[in-house]
């Protein structure tokens, strides 16, 4: 089954739960070929695929796996559980000792943050994090919240006896503009979480940069982009201390995991790929941590940060 | 002087110039963060260095990059202090000694 099989699926997902009165008439006549049924786990079986239906995605019974990735993105991915990189699995592989009634759960915490003012059933882990939530595999057993320390212990279940876990540790993301050598006086942009060394991105190759810009102009330049650690030579100008949750610092090094592994284009026109401020700038965004509009420029971002949060 | 050695002496200290205003902005980034307000329209080559983030060794992309940014402003000065001064002598009156 090809992607765009799945995309249907999804579509046709959200169409269901419309009130028939006022759907349109194709819509009506997909609802008559679902004939649901239920299973083992309560959720809905579609009978002309036999694909059942979860809130957040569709889980082909017949394979024992979700037909989309997690919705959480990289985010849900747990090292200390590698089983947690194959995103289509459903619950790790180990059908026989989990069910996943909910698919995914996501608390928010109240504003003081040590305590839980609402549970989200229907959230993905990306939704969750973006919001400033914190995300368990299965439903929210227990929850462990110390406000001095930002921390917050959670314990979900997927099946009413075992229990999943999930830690986090609100930090603060250091946004840092160096300046690397004097043939760039527009400086460098670099993102690090605590005690890790600060990363950006570059163009794969530098000459192939300057020899593109120079074919094509400020305006039409993109080359095969890298992320490069900062080096130790370069002179530390500003730092951007940003507090994420720490839902949010767990998604950032998933999505530099990520870059790294599958770095975007580089370019100076964020319409072809990314500088090293816009990808700083998209980065955080995607976590749902707000910078403000894109700021192509290094100087310029830090002065914007600097109005949204402590610049030294 | 002809008004072509005039225009040519213009142009090399238009030049001289350029370099100067490259090398101290450059100088002067590395203490403190500049606007690019400030960079681009007084060193508009040094979009050539923006995505070099590697200090400067002897290599060749290194060389390329310093002669593009340096010696580019120094170029792009010097035309045009040199076209500045042949507009301006061609509508000045023929000097005395001429």
């Amino acid at each position: 089954m090809g992607t765009g099989d799945i995309d249907t699926m999804q579509v046709l997902a959200s169409t269901r739960t419309l009130d028939t009165s006022t759907t349109s008439p194709l819509v009506c006549l997909l609802s008559t070929t679902f004939a649901h049924q239920s299973i083992s786990t309560g959720k809905e079986r579609d009978s002309e695929s036999g694909n059942d239906y979860f809130e957040a995605r569709y889980y082909a019974s017949s394979m024992g796996r979700w037909l989309s990735p997690d919705p959480g993105g990289m985010a849900v991915v747990d090292l200390e559980f590698p089983q947690t990189l194959n995103r289509y699995a459903y619950v790790n592989n180990n059908p026989l000792s989990f069910t996943d009634p909910f698919g995914l759960d996501c608390a928010y915490l109240n504003n003081a943050g040590n305590g839980v003012e609402s549970v989200d059933q229907q959230s993905s882990a990306g939704e969750c994090g973006k919001s400033g939530g914190y995300w368990v595999n299965g439903g929210l057993t227990n929850i462990n919240i110390n406000a001095d320390q930002g921390s917050v212990q959670m314990t979900g279940t997927t099946n009413g006896t075992d229990q999943t876990h999930a830690s986090y540790q609100d930090a603060n993301v250091v946004v840092s503009e160096w300046n690397n050598t004097i043939a760039n006086p527009a400086n460098h942009i670099a993102i690090s979480l605590p005690g890790q060394r600060p990363v950006g991105q570059n163009p794969l190759s530098d000459s192939d940069f300057i020899s593109n810009i120079a074919l094509n102009g400020f305006k039409y330049n993109v080359v095969p982009g890298t992320i490069k650690p900062q080096t130790n030579t370069g002179k530390l100008l500003k730092v951007a201390v940003v507090p994420v949750t720490g839902m949010q610092a767990k998604m950032i090094q998933a999505f530099i995991n990520q870059s790294m592994a599958n770095p975007s284009n580089y370019s100076l026109n964020t319409q072809l790929g990314l500088d090293c401020a816009t990808w700083v700038q998209q980065l955080l965004g995607n976590a749902g941590v707000q910078t403000g509009p894109m700021q192509p420029m290094p100087d310029d971002l830090m002065n914007q940060l600097g109005s949204m949060y402590k610049v030294y | 002087m002809t008004i072509s050695r005039k225009v040519f002496f213009a142009g090399c200290c238009g030049g001289v110039i350029g370099l100067c205003v490259a090398i101290v902005l450059g100088w002067l980034s590395s203490y403190m963060s500049l606007s690019p307000m400030l960079i681009l329209p007084l060193w508009p080559t040094s979009i050539f260095g923006i995505a070099f983030n590697g200090p400067l060794t002897f290599s060749w992309t290194s060389i390329l990059v310093i002669v593009l940014v340096f010696g580019g402003n120094a170029l792009l000065y010097s035309i045009v202090v040199a076209l500045l001064a042949r507009l301006f002598f061609s509508f000045m009156p023929t000097s005395h000694e001429e």
